[in-house]
């Protein structure tokens, strides 16, 4: 592993994340472990791949570009989404999560357990790094690219830090890691 | 929002408050110090200095980038309007509301909304509001507004959460702990979430050249109000536009490292133009009437254009709502931003924002309060001097209203002085005795508090008398400012400093032109204190230029000389005019001096063993100045000395502030957190400013001396 992917797992973990480390044919396997109970789970377009594996492992899941009337009625139910991230920053543990096509939002908001997929050689070493390749590949990256660093927090009661408010509870951060390492 | 008429009266039930002063120090010395935490190893100098010049530029073309910003912003599909005034922007999203359908809102913080009075404007329609920030959420839920530009609830105990939340949500055993009590509002909100018609959120950034909103939060209610609902209003500031998605990378280094001590929050969204996700009837009002996704931008002036044309009060406009500045000022960390706020911007900074957004009664109302201590300017990621927009608001109420008889009396330290030196053996007892002062309160002066005490023979008339020393071969050649206070009422640490610097080789005369203009501007008459600093700088730019240092004894005339004069005289004195860069960078606090002048070498003070104890207190503006250790730096060349140096604290006095009949009791109750710390120390007590001596001296009954007092002491 380069030291950019133990940083970033190091920071990860300081803000309430959990990093994974995995090899490219055991994906599923990590993915599938982490939704476990958390049914159904809200997969991305770009995420959409992930599907029929998951079926298999008898896991049921629904994509954000589904027709409405099927995102309705699994919206209230979904407990995980999946995504995919363009880029992270070891210096503080943050994953750039796109838009993801139709809908990619939902699937990183709602529900409690966020997955991010991330591919180790798109560990950058700073912030600033991260947020160059948002200001280069804006274009692609049109709707909404948010920035994510941990769960969701507060400590808005006498200033003591809580994880979980409305967003996600618990964030964890698939690293595919690169062949060579 | 209750009419307020007497700040004395609120500043008195805060602090008779039996859980507000808890509360609030607990928050504000964590927040202090996540924050340090948070930029150990960062260059904040070199980041906020950065920002600025970012900000800076889009204010001065926040016209062109407006209208930038609104053509892409159209070009997307969305919908933009400019709002004048606050009623205009509130209007807008209650008759959109009204003409959608809307019957529920989910709202995520925004203290733009607020300054609008956008929830009054929506409940009026009928439309029932719902903030999802947890802090907002219990301000909600209370009936109040925000306290803080951060931490909405930050006057809230948990134990007062608790009960609020049982009484509102009709809980018979609510539960205790905070992550109990956050999940419990999780609960509550999710299907608001999912069934609300419209979202409404502000903004932190707004990019004019890809009409990107970029909102930072930690909750994931931002993400939420913006994803679900098929209406998505966000109402900002103009100020808050910047050119260039690049702009926005080094405010997301500063922004929340600043505000909460992290080094990111858990989400900065990057949102443009309308959401990916089709219109999802979860149960909405509207059900699946709204066939397209919607993004309205409500762009608010309120002033704000104004503001950006006047060059005193621009600087407002690179605020970025951090509330570093509240966490690091004594007034409001102990009266809260109920008290200290003007609705609903807390702090100074809140007191330039009323002025900016055309609450020019709620400016005068708290302006009085800020202390000058410059605290908050020191974390300001944007480096604004919150103090010096204190003073021009205040010298703009004083034009309007005139000066009081109080405020024509603590302008003239130098007349003060100048007609009570010469009566000192009869005005001394008289006004000693408090049954005297009584009447003092008549003008609105506390009799309780005690006056300084005049000596007859100023540090003048015993400079004069006693001739000026010949020291051979001197190293330096030194203007000794003469100050009202120390001229009038402790010329002894004048005769000290004297005979101190003459001893380390520095030929001194004293350079008495003008009183510094401090008392004068902190009484917000800055035309006396302009006309004085243009002598002042005039008789020593020439005194500079003919080799001499000028040394003070006072940090606040230093703070004068060295600082606020370029802030005073810009508009007056003619472009190119380097007289008072010269004289700032030649003026130096007489610890500071000799400090430097033991480590140049040339000093030739040789000083006698002292077996003594010195607890130091550092006066805010040597602290504001970057010299804050200098006093504890000279008492350690004595040999021999023990030196315990008080964490940091204003002492609450502040030149007149003190005297004042509203804010005596707000004066003690800061005094009191120093004295428990200087109590906590036996041994001489030592500070450099004239009025934090006279405060420890009324708050500890010990006696009070000066750095040179004790150097004289040890003088071989």
């Amino acid at each position: 592993m380069s030291t950019h992917t133990d940083v970033f797992a190091e920071r990860l973990r300081a803000v309430g994340g959990v990093p994974h480390m995995v090899r490219a044919p055991g994906l599923l396997d990590a993915v599938a472990g982490l939704i476990d109970a958390h049914q159904p789970v809200l997969l991305t377009p770009q995420t959409a791949w992930l599907a029929s594996g998951l079926d298999e492992w008898g896991i049921e899941s629904v994509v954000t570009s589904d027709p409405p009337a099927v995102l309705e009625s699994a919206l209230r139910r979904c407990g995980a989404g999946v995504t995919g991230c363009v880029a992270a920053a070891a210096s503080t543990g943050t994953v750039l999560v796109g838009p993801e096509g139709v809908g990619g939002g939902l699937a990183s908001s709602l529900p409690e357990r966020h997955v991010v997929l991330l591919r180790e050689t798109d560990i950058h070493a700073a912030l600033g790094d991260v947020l160059s390749v948002l200001v280069e590949r804006f274009g692609d990256l049109d709707g909404e690219a948010v920035l994510i660093t941990g769960p969701s927090r507060t400590a808005d009661i006498e200033m003591m830090s809580v994880v979980g408010v409305h967003g996600p509870l618990s964030l964890d951060v698939v690293v595919i890691l690169a062949e060579s390492t | 929002m209750a009419l307020r008429t007497d700040i004395g009266a609120e500043i008195h039930s805060a602090l008779a408050s039996p859980t507000l002063g808890r509360a609030l120090e607990s928050a504000m010395a964590t927040l202090g110090s996540r924050r340090a935490l948070a930029f150990e190893g960062l260059d904040f100098q070199a980041g906020r200095s950065q920002l600025r010049s970012i900000k800076e530029d889009a204010i001065e073309r926040n016209d062109v980038l407006l209208a930038r910003l609104v053509e892409v912003v159209e070009q997307r599909g969305g919908h933009v309007i400019v709002a004048a005034t606050a009623t205009e922007a509130s209007d807008y999203v209650a008759r959109l509301a009204v003409e959608r359908g809307v019957r529920l809102v989910v709202k995520s913080k925004s203290m733009v909304t607020e300054e609008v009075h956008l929830n009054a404007a929506l409940e009026a329609v009928g439309v029932e509001v719902i903030e999802t920030d947890l802090g907002e959420r219990i301000i909600q839920l209370a009936d109040e507004r925000p306290s803080h530009l951060i931490v909405p609830a930050v006057h809230k105990t948990k134990a007062e959460v608790i009960d609020l939340f049982a009484e509102k949500m009709g809980l018979a055993d609510p539960p205790t702990e905070a992550e109990d009590l956050t999940r419990l509002v999780r609960d509550d909100l999710r299907e608001r979430f999912l069934q609300a018609d419209m979202g409404v959120t502000g903004a932190n950034f707004v990019v004019a050249d890809t009409g990107t909103l970029v909102v930072v939060e930690n909750e994931g209610n931002v993400r939420l109000s913006t994803q679900l609902p098929p209406i998505h209003v966000a109402v900002t500031g103009r100020e808050k536009i910047l050119e260039r998605l690049e702009d926005v990378a080094p405010f997301l280094e500063l922004l929340p490292r600043s505000a909460t001590g992290q080094l990111l929050t858990s989400y900065v969204s990057f949102i443009t133009g309308t959401p990916s996700t089709p219109p999802l009837d979860l149960g909405r009002a509207t059900g699946s009437t709204v066939r397209e996704r919607e993004f309205h931008l409500v762009i608010v002036d309120n002033g704000r254009g104004a503001a950006a044309a006047d060059p005193e009060l621009r600087e407002t406009l690179y605020c970025i709502r951090c509330g570093a500045c509240l966490n690091a000022c004594a007034p409001y960390t102990r009266v809260g931003g109920h008290v200290y706020g003007a609705d609903p911007y807390p702090g100074g900074i809140g007191c330039a924002w009323a002025q900016v957004t055309g609450d020019v009664e709620g400016a005068a109302h708290i302006n009085g309060l800020c202390t000058t201590c410059s605290r908050c300017t020191e974390v300001c990621p944007v480096n604004i001097d919150i103090p010096w927009l204190n003073t021009v608001i205040r010298a703009r109420a004083k034009a309007e209203g005139g000066l009081g008889w109080r405020d024509r009396m603590f302008a003239r330290a130098d007349l003060l002085g100048a007609v009570l030196s010469p009566l000192a053996p009869l005005a001394n007892p008289l006004m000693a005795a408090r049954a005297a002062r009584a009447p003092m309160r008549l003008i609105g002066i506390d009799p309780a508090r005690r006056p300084p005490r005049y000596e007859r023979e100023t540090l003048e008339a015993w400079f004069l008398r006693r001739g000026r020393a010949r020291v051979p071969r001197p190293e330096r050649r030194v203007a000794l400012f003469v100050d009202c206070f120390v001229n009038h009422n402790l010329p002894r640490v004048g005769r000290a400093a004297v005979v101190t610097l003459e001893r380390a080789g520095a030929e001194v005369v004293l350079a008495h032109t003008s009183c510094c203009g401090r008392p004068a501007m902190s009484q917000g008459s800055l035309e006396i204190a302009r006309g004085w600093a243009a002598n002042n700088v005039e008789e020593l730019a020439r005194l500079v230029d003919e080799g001499y240092d000028i040394v003070c004894l006072e940090p606040s005339c230093l703070s004068a000389l060295r600082d606020d004069y370029r802030r005073l005289l810009e508009t007056t004195l003619p472009a190119g005019d380097e007289r008072v860069a010269l004289v700032g960078s030649n003026v130096y606090d007489v610890t500071e001096y000799l400090v430097q002048a033991a480590r140049e070498g040339w000093s030739r003070l040789r000083l006698e063993p002292l077996v003594e104890r010195f607890v130091v207190h550092g006066h805010c503006h040597q602290k504001a100045l970057g010299i804050g250790s200098a006093p504890a730096e000279l008492l350690r060349l004595i040999p021999g000395v023990v030196v315990h140096e008080v964490e940091a604290l204003c002492c609450g006095m502040v030149g007149s502030f003190g005297y004042k009949v509203e804010y005596s009791e707000l004066s003690q109750a800061l005094g009191a957190r120093l004295f428990t710390r200087l109590n906590e120390h036996e041994g001489q007590v030592v500070t450099c400013g004239i009025s934090c001596r006279s405060q420890i001296e009324m708050g500890t009954e010990r006696l009070v001396a000066h750095p040179v007092e004790v150097l004289v002491r040890a003088l071989r």
